[in-house]
């Protein structure tokens, strides 16, 4: 009985000892629910939550776009990879490219020359379509992208078009070798393609489309950077991109006077704001005094400056504004109000978008630097869940304001743009809101939660120190610690150490230095190796394996740890 | 020692001992084989993801969503797939690790956070994050990427003793794990019937032809050299297009015209298409006596020849033979011949052949000798006899040439210190023989001036001036120009073009034009210089 007893405890225990090893590491995608923004407005005064909304696509129209995104970029570029495609393959996928060009039925009209009606919608988007698209097939064959996979997919609509924008990471294009210009080089971007599509007989068809290269847009903006001077207005010719398909006529009449009337009326209502983390900047963005002392900006900024910095300084031209803390967030329309430690005494005046018209003016003041201000001026190309112009503006600085003609804030720059050309607003009817509700509060009484209050609740990562272990027996590592002499060799902490089945690991933590990588760290004890006649089989950047008869060890580079495994063969 | 030697005496133990003997050396053997077995590869292909994984690793659990692995250690590898709603799909990995992090430490606070690395992975090198954890027991490394609207998490979870030991093996499983992408099946359409040419007597041609002669033709970025009987004259210059007459024949007449096309094959010899060669000829087919026929030929270029022939409404007897020659998937060769009262035998159609084809950024004819490059540009006055204009430009090595895909005889363009940041040249240079009368020229080049971006001048007389000893005719103006950048027009530069052009007459009427185009630069005297240097030789056609 005893004996049954003392099998039967055993075996209990040895269950519990396997169980434990297979242990319990609560992550997997049912716990993931990207819903802390949510948790986070539990600090804010529940009287200041705004209840503008935005509606979203519809998702069956978005997977349709998707897939249908993708089937066109094969058709304009072909496979993946840079294999060889057949003239057959190359003359279907033509057949098929020009087959998913919108073509629509023209109204007949026998006293024009070309016996179409060309006053008619039908005929000018005829002339958009089945005029460009053709030749951009047939040059894009020529520069003979290669890509390897498909990148970010970001679907909307305006007007009556669904714009698909995907970018294609890491391509290869042919460019011509300005050294030796009866050469191609190939030269790797990223290539930014954009669709607009058309519904035609319960089908999408392919209406318009231009592509940009990454690197041609990054030196743009940083040329808009480039011209803003201290104090100053720097103004961008107005931008006329895809003039094929939109109406310039209004943007044609705007005046630089209009322009610096705009600019002098509220460059003291135009905010820059720094995210900095010990004295780097990490982020930047514009922002706009929406009411005495109360700055509205992106949430997107506030929440990048919370994950990744310290603190937040603002400026207004070369004036200081002390920021005194958070007012309230709205991550779903994307903006945060931030209340400064002063009365500002000025602020902005907000019109109407919602009876704006496509084609209208709109002119964006915008700083890079905090330095100046930069005025771009465009028009409207779509208005409905935002307002969309046809304004360049670089993802990375939202918060920026759009004037109407009369100088008056129509839209906020969510810097998140509908593609490259088209950037996106939100209407000033959130922000309507947001001017309601703190119109009659005093200022002394608006709640706030501080940067570093709210950081350290939600946003503090804090790293920890290893546990150190080692478990090697005194026999065996008399035995492995002679391979490349590597007590010696190896002068780095060790963090862990195991021993399991004739196999030896061994963990060092890179102490010494922040700029030297873990591997350089090991090249006495390779050296040590090969002098002991172990044989390189494998050399790369993050593993080196170097053998003998007996042994075989991996050097491996993880994090900034150097890890040694050393296997008995 | 009596019970040994008593078994020894059983005639059965005698039987069955060797053979349980050798069964057992067979499964030490085998055991050993097995135990000493080098893991091996296995591959996990789906829909949806293909992972890459070695034999130590079982696969426990498997969706289109998930998988498990385990290893006999009883360590993990979970790889989970979650598809991003809208609000989050847009956002980067970067946007999304916060969430992560603050998910796992909400779920897990034995667990600390040891390193977190933003990195690439996989074999694509998609932008992700790696995160290393660990409790008293154990340690988990996480790493997460996004594709598209799609988040993939692996997580490797293994007790400390065995963590460093297996991680080679979990690092290859990530670094070959990929999605898998939407196959699009292309509607084959290209059908091309075959039928057979018909090749009339034509013994008045077939004398003549004797030898043969290399011509070239160069644009689209090709330059093919290619062979046709020497009967055939070239009736002008252009690098272009093949222009040629063939010579002797007592009545009727043969031309031979070539071109390159930035054209697939299929496209051009498909009936069906709207682009093919059979559409010039629709007309002709209600001729009573039309014939044509298609038939493929492979003699090292891929390619078609098409024959027609009929009575046209004077009786006279025409015929069309096109030989297509592919050059690669989207340019072909096109050789056009063309008889009038005489028709096309095959002899002359075999003795067409392409002898080379290569594939240039430019088709740049100019020589370099020592520290110089030579153009030339030639210009015939008449189709006859008479001499031809031939020009020898010499420029400093330090210019380049530039192609236009125009005639390199007619046209030759230069650029002097090329502009990375600004994309452009800061001087550019153009020779042209201009057949039209000196104001028709200036009419032409003001007409490209450009008006909208800034301050412009029309091309003005100022005099003349000599340089390198030659009289030129000098004209003066400029505009303001915005530059742009590859497929877009974003890049907005202002600028402004000075511009001069020089016309130097030529004996037999017609002038040489130099258009000089300083870009945001002054035209100096010792660029005019550089530019003015060259010859002009008369020659005589063969």
């Amino acid at each position: 009985m005893k004996r049954k007893i003392i099998i039967i405890i055993t075996i209990f225990f040895i269950t519990l000892s396997v169980y434990a090893i297979t242990t319990k590491f609560n992550f997997s995608l049912e716990t993931l629910s990207f819903n802390k923004s949510n948790t986070i407005m539990t600090n804010f005064n529940k009287d200041y939550t705004l209840t503008y909304k935005i509606t979203d696509l519809d998702k069956e129209l978005e997977n349709e776009i998707t897939s249908l995104t993708k089937k066109t970029t094969y058709l304009l570029l072909g496979e993946m990879g840079d294999g060889t495609e057949t003239s057959e393959e190359y003359y279907n996928r033509h057949e098929d490219f020009l087959n998913l060009v919108y073509l629509p039925d023209i109204p007949k009209d026998s006293k024009t020359s070309t016996g179409y009606d060309e006053n008619s919608r039908e005929y000018k988007d005829y002339l958009v379509s089945s005029m460009t698209l053709p030749k951009v097939f047939l040059s894009l064959s020529e520069y003979g992208v290669i890509y390897n996979s498909y990148g970010d997919i970001q679907i909307t609509t305006s007007s009556d078009l669904i714009i698909s924008t995907i970018v294609l990471p890491n391509i290869k294009i042919k460019q011509v070798n300005p050294d030796n210009r009866s050469e191609y080089e190939y030269v790797t971007s990223n290539l930014i393609l954009h669709y607009y599509f058309k519904e035609l007989k319960n089908d999408y068809k392919l209406y318009y489309l231009y592509t940009e290269l990454e690197d041609d847009l990054n030196l743009y903006f940083d040329n808009v950077a480039s011209v803003e001077k201290l104090n100053t207005l720097a103004i961008i010719p107005p931008y006329e991109n895809n003039s094929d398909i939109y109406d310039y006529s209004k943007l044609n009449s705007l005046s630089n006077e209009t322009i610096n009337n705009i600019y002098n009326a509220n460059k003291q209502n135009i905010v820059y704001l720094t995210a900095s983390y010990n004295n780097s900047v990490v982020k930047t963005a514009n922002g706009i005094i929406i009411d005495d002392g109360l700055v509205v900006t992106t949430w997107k900024f506030l929440e990048h400056a919370l994950i990744n910095a310290q603190n937040i300084e603002i400026t207004s031209g070369d004036k200081t504004l002390k920021l005194n803390g958070i007012v309230t967030i709205d991550p779903d329309i994307d903006i945060a109000i931030l209340k400064l430690e002063d009365k500002t005494n000025n602020y902005v005046k907000l019109g109407n978008a919602n009876n704006l018209q496509v084609s209208d003016v709109g002119i964006n003041l915008l700083t890079s630097t905090g330095i100046g201000l930069t005025a771009n001026s465009g028009i409207l190309v779509a208005n409905a869940n935002y307002l969309e112009t046809s304004i360049p503006i670089s993802k990375d600085i939202s918060g920026s304001p759009l004037f109407n003609l009369n100088g008056e804030v129509i839209g906020l720059n969510l810097g998140e743009n509908v593609n490259t050309s088209i950037s996106r607003f939100l209407k000033v009817e959130a922000l309507k809101e947001i001017q309601d509700k703190f119109k009659s509060l005093n200022f002394e009484d608006i709640d706030t939660i501080s940067f570093q209050d709210l950081k350290s609740k939600y946003y503090y990562i804090s790293y920890n120190e290893e546990i150190i272990k080692n478990n090697i027996p005194k026999s065996k590592w008399k035995e492995f610690s002679k391979i490349g002499n590597i007590e010696k060799n190896i002068n780095l902490e060790l963090v862990k150490a195991s021993y399991k089945d004739g196999i030896v690991s061994l963990r060092y933590k890179n102490s010494i230095s922040n700029y030297t990588d873990s591997m350089n760290l090991s090249l006495e004890f390779i050296e040590s190796l090969e002098n002991s006649g172990f044989k390189n089989t494998l050399n790369t950047n993050t593993k080196k394996i170097y053998e003998n008869k007996h042994y075989q060890v991996i050097i491996m580079k993880e994090f900034d740890y150097l890890i040694v495994v050393e296997v008995k063969l | 020692m009596r019970k040994i030697q008593d078994l020894m005496k059983n005639k059965k133990v005698i039987f069955i001992t060797p053979i349980a003997l050798s069964i057992l050396l067979i499964l030490i053997i085998s055991i050993s084989l097995i135990m000493g077995r080098k893991p091996y590869l296995k591959t996990l292909d789906t829909n949806d993801y293909k992972l890459v994984y070695d034999s130590t690793w079982k696969i426990k659990e498997k969706t289109n969503t998930k998988i498990l692995l385990r290893h006999k250690s009883k360590s993990e590898v979970n790889i989970e797939i979650m598809t991003l709603n809208t609000e989050n799909k847009y956002q980067s990995i970067k946007d999304l690790i916060d969430e992560v992090i603050y998910n796992i430490k909400e779920n897990n606070p034995d667990y600390n956070l040891l390193k977190m690395e933003d990195t690439t992975l996989t074999k694509n090198n998609y932008s992700g994050y790696k995160l290393l954890y660990e409790n008293e027991d154990n340690e988990v490394l996480i790493s997460v990427f996004k594709r598209g609207d799609k988040l993939i998490f692996i997580s490797y979870l293994a007790n400390s003793t065995y963590f460093d030991i297996l991680l080679d093996s979990v690092n290859n499983i990530i670094y070959n794990f990929d999605m898998q992408e939407e196959v699009y099946a292309l509607v084959s359409r290209a059908s091309i019937p075959e039928k057979e040419l018909e090749y009339k007597e034509s013994k008045q041609v077939e004398i003549l032809l004797k030898s043969s002669q290399d011509v070239e033709i160069a644009s689209n970025n090709y330059y093919v050299n290619y062979t046709i009987p020497d009967n055939f004259r070239s009736l002008d210059f252009l690098s272009n297009t093949g222009n040629y007459e063939f010579e002797g024949l007592e009545s009727g007449s043969l031309t031979l015209v070539s071109n390159i096309l930035n054209r697939n094959i299929y496209e051009y010899v498909d009936k069906d298409s709207s682009l093919s060669l059979y559409t010039r000829f629709d007309s002709y087919k209600n001729y009573s006596d039309f014939t044509e026929g298609l038939i493929k030929i492979d003699n090292g270029h891929d390619g078609y020849i098409y024959k027609n022939s009929y009575h046209n409404n004077e009786n006279t007897l025409e015929e069309n033979v096109i030989i297509v020659y592919t050059l690669d998937k989207n340019h072909i060769l096109i050789i056009e011949l063309k008889a009038m009262g005489v028709s096309i035998p095959q002899e002359l159609v075999q003795m067409i052949k392409i002898n080379s084809a290569s594939n240039y950024a430019n088709y740049l004819k100019s020589e370099v000798q020592g520290n110089q490059i030579t153009s030339e540009l030639k210009r015939i006055t008449s189709a006859t006899d008479e001499p031809y204009d031939n020009i020898r430009i010499k420029l400093p090595i330090k210019y380049q040439e530039l192609d236009d895909n125009a005639n390199i005889y007619s046209v030759r363009h230069f650029g002097l210190n090329y502009n990375l940041d600004k994309k452009m040249y800061d001087y550019e240079v153009k020779y042209q023989l201009a057949t039209k009368d000196k104001n028709s020229e200036i009419d032409r080049i003001n007409s490209l001036f450009k008006k909208a971006y800034g301050s412009y001048k029309y091309l003005e007389k100022k005099g003349n001036i000599t340089l390198n000893g030659k009289n030129f005719e000098r004209y003066i103006g400029g505009y303001t120009d915005l530059s742009g950048i590859m497929f877009t027009n974003l890049n907005r530069y202002n600028y402004y073009v000075n511009k001069e052009v020089l016309f130097f007459g030529l004996d037999k009427g017609g002038f040489l034009v130099v258009e000089v185009s300083g870009n945001g630069k002054e035209i100096t005297n010792s660029i005019l210089e550089e530019v003015t240097n060259f010859q002009v030789l008369e020659q005589k056609l063969k």
